[in-house]
């Protein structure tokens, strides 16, 4: 799989603007960029790039070495339950039971897996891995969770796409903790020159007001600002909660 | 029946060769990743591959792509940890006739053998429930 970073047209700055919440904006005008901040900018793109490239590796060693194996002694198991004798009922059951708790384990190693990093973005692309999360969310939440997309570019750079996932993780993170009866909508938009992704959740998941922001929130931010999208969050016990992020692409579709 | 298997992983390798010669399968190669799946399957002719998804080098979605437009008559299986809707969508989407969760191999290779010689599609148990569409509506 190919990383097309040097396709993303780079936003110099990214600071935060806006009704709701936004990067890049009025807040930035008033406030001019400093050395020092461009140190901060320069050291969280490093931070954001090492911690998803060690995630990446152990993420890797999950699934090729320890999903494996496990996987390895599924398939043992059943060889084991399909060779006993007739009449062995109790050590068939015996099997039977350790091989359902092989087979959680298995996928816990996969969620882990996946949650640390999202390697469908590289098998399947940013569409089929936002649309696997939404269905996740979905199934996790027993609630209405529906994902659509129109016009994306086949060549949006990884660490983008791995930015736009992980904020769309993120917001449906929180807002699935307490917001109760949910309903979700992801979508993506390609148009020209730039992708637009929204998440719009029925539950208020963020405190815009909070003098001290939440961390996830920082980090969405903080994440938007790396890949250089826009990042816009209104986020209400009324209205729910809509993300908006517009991302920059050269050449896109 | 004439097979070859692709799989990174030479213990699931020997497992899969030993549940197919079980029932009298006939594994003309293995290979370990998606290159060495179509050198092989070029090489040798076979009536069906098993081709793990996550291998190295070339994994088995751009292997299957190759694949079904070089040899239309090939019965593919793909073979995967991931039980995601999503991975069974795009391999039947690039023409594999059937996906079977790794750790259901014991249990459901047979089947999915006999069902994808026969001219159907097989999905393995724990992801049948898959959806087939790919948008839902906004």
């Amino acid at each position: 799989m190919s990383r097309h970073a040097s396709r993303v047209t780079p936003h110099p700055d990214g600071a935060l603007k806006s009704a709701s919440e936004h990067t890049r904006g009025k807040a930035a005008a008033k406030k001019p960029v400093t050395g020092r901040d461009d140190d901060i900018r320069a050291l969280t793109r490093r931070l954001f790039t090492s911690q998803e490239e060690e995630r990446r590796r152990i993420a890797r060693q999950l699934h090729d070495d320890v999903s494996q194996r496990l996987a390895a002694i599924e398939i043992d198991g059943d060889q084991l339950e399909a060779n006993l004798p007739p009449g062995a009922s109790e050590a068939k059951r015996a099997i039977r039971r350790l091989r359902r708790r092989i087979t959680k384990l298995s996928e816990d190693v996969q969620r882990m897996s996946q949650l640390l990093y999202p390697s469908i973005i590289e098998d399947l692309g940013l569409e089929a891995a936002l649309q696997s999360l939404t269905e996740e969310f979905g199934a996790r939440e027993n609630t209405v969770a529906t994902f659509s997309s129109r016009d994306v570019p086949a060549d949006i750079p990884l660490d983008a796409a791995i930015g736009l996932y992980r904020i769309t993780q993120e917001t449906l993170r929180n807002v699935s903790t307490d917001a109760g009866r949910t309903r979700a909508q992801v979508s993506l938009r390609g148009s020209a020159g730039s992708i637009q992704l929204q998440i719009a959740v029925s539950g208020a998941g963020f405190d815009l007001n909070a003098e001290q922001p939440g961390l996830g929130l920082l980090s969405m931010k903080e994440r938007a600002r790396h890949i250089g999208a826009t990042f816009h969050i209104h986020s209400t016990q009324a209205d729910g909660t809509r993300v908006t992020m517009k991302l920059p692409v050269r050449a896109a579709r | 029946m004439r097979l070859i298997i692709a799989d990174d992983d030479p213990g699931i390798r020997y497992i899969l060769r030993s549940i197919v010669e079980g029932f009298g399968a006939e594994v003309l190669a293995e290979a370990e990743n998606g290159h060495h799946a179509i050198q092989q399957t070029a090489l040798h002719k076979p009536q069906l591959i098993l081709l793990d998804v996550s291998m190295p080098e070339m994994g088995g979605f751009p292997a299957l792509k190759y694949l079904r437009k070089a040899y239309p008559e090939l019965r593919i299986l793909m073979v995967s940890e991931y039980s995601q809707n999503a991975y069974v969508r795009e391999a039947l989407r690039l023409g594999a006739n059937g996906y079977l969760v790794k750790s259901y191999c014991a249990s459901e290779l047979r089947p999915a053998i006999q069902a994808i010689m026969a001219g159907r599609t097989f999905v393995s148990a724990p992801v049948a429930n898959y959806q087939s569409t790919a948008n839902g509506a906004m």
